[in-house]
């Protein structure tokens, strides 16, 4: 939760804004792990906090979410993220990368791609292994933050957003834990929007 | 456009990331790296032709105005928290804190200090992303930003219910 949570949480508040309250449900399904990765491959380690999560937030503009993270799953067949609105739905593409393939449906309900609009932060400039051709502009929001320290503004990775997120994932385990649902104690507001000129700037 | 000095503390998989894409930016200068293994900053700091310094040092380095700290989770406060003290703004990994005591306590510093504090996830700002932004404050799917919208919204990665019988069964 606490290591891809962000991610998601992150772009729900650029897309939606603040969190009202949280519930969740929050399990385990196995009581120790096996290390894949260097240093230690092949280690057991016990697990020690939820690895299977299903949270609901309430949002402070009326939107409801459904938040579920799971290390306990093998495959699955979900998008990243979906929005659904009155007139139609979203599909947006993993938050963990710049880029990706965005679709939408309208109210035919036929989910078609939408073509990617010119921003500087999705073309790709990166040959992954696993994943092609990536967008990856990590540091943009140093960027964005030294521009705002220069000129007196906002950055869009301020600290306030960054730990309303915090409190929504450790209140998703803190209801796990009680059952009752948790009113957060911080708040925020929607990050400025970052249209191509702006991200444009950012470049050197 | 001024140029930030920028000090990295932390040198492991991640830093790459971070030393090899700064360059796009305007107004960053990786001027610095530290690790609590000096010889994992040494290396580093050959790799990219910057200065290999102790955190202390790193710290009190004039020429540094803003850390990115790149340490563990366990380590992002105490390393943050002696940044935003020794004056300089700082950009943390993610998760930025792991309790909101801390949280509250490094903003309450920062403001102090008046140094500004930040943190990853900056993917939100990726093309893809802020096409969907748009898109939702332009009303495409039936809701403006500031008019109470009827959404629900579902994230990755559900844990279905024959998955979950299988492995609590097979344990």
């Amino acid at each position: 939760m606490l290591d891809m949570g962000p991610y998601y949480i992150g772009n729900l508040i650029n897309f939606l804004g603040p969190v009202r309250r949280v519930a969740a449900l929050a399990t385990s399904a196995h009581a120790t792990r096996t290390v894949t990765s260097q240093p230690n491959p092949g280690q057991v380690i016990p697990v020690n906090t939820p690895t299977n999560i299903h949270a609901l937030l309430d949002f402070h503009n009326g939107a409801t979410v459904n938040l579920s993270v799971s290390w306990d799953v093998q495959a699955h067949k979900r998008v990243n993220m979906e929005l659904y609105g009155t007139e139609g739905s979203l599909f947006v593409p993993d938050p963990n990368f710049f880029g990706g393939q965005i679709e939408m449906a309208g109210k035919d309900g036929k989910i078609t791609p939408v073509p990617a609009w010119d921003h500087p932060f999705g073309r790709a400039n990166q040959d992954n292994p696993h994943h092609g051709p990536l967008a990856n502009y990590r540091c943009a929001g140093v960027a964005d933050m030294v521009d705002a320290i220069v000129t007196g503004r906002d950055a869009r990775c301020a600290l306030d957003r960054s730990l309303h997120a915090v409190e929504v994932m450790l209140a998703a385990l803190q209801s796990g834990a009680t059952g009752a649902f948790v009113t957060l104690t911080t708040t925020c507001t929607r990050p400025a929007p970052l249209g191509p000129d702006a991200a444009a700037a950012l470049m050197a | 456009m001024t140029t930030m000095g920028i000090g990295i503390i932390g040198c492991g998989n991640i830093s790459t990331t971070y030393l090899g894409l700064a360059p796009l930016f305007k107004g960053l200068q990786v001027r610095a790296v530290a690790d609590m293994n000096m010889d994992a900053a040494r290396a580093r700091a050959a790799e990219y032709k910057v200065q290999a310094q102790t955190v202390d040092d790193l710290l009190a380095n004039p020429d540094v105005g803003l850390v990115i700290n790149l340490t563990i989770p366990e380590a992002h406060y105490a390393i943050s928290r002696r940044a935003v003290a020794a004056g300089k703004h700082v950009y943390s990994e993610k998760p930025v804190v792991l309790s909101m005591a801390d949280g509250v306590a490094l903003r309450d510093l920062a403001r102090a200090k008046g140094v500004m504090v930040g943190s990853a996830p900056d993917t939100f700002l990726g093309g893809a992303h802020q096409q969907v932004r748009q898109m939702i404050d332009d009303g495409v799917i039936g809701w403006k930003a500031g008019i109470r919208p009827r959404i629900s919204f579902s994230s990755r990665v559900a844990a279905r219910c024959w998955i979950w019988g299988r492995i609590t069964s097979a344990t």
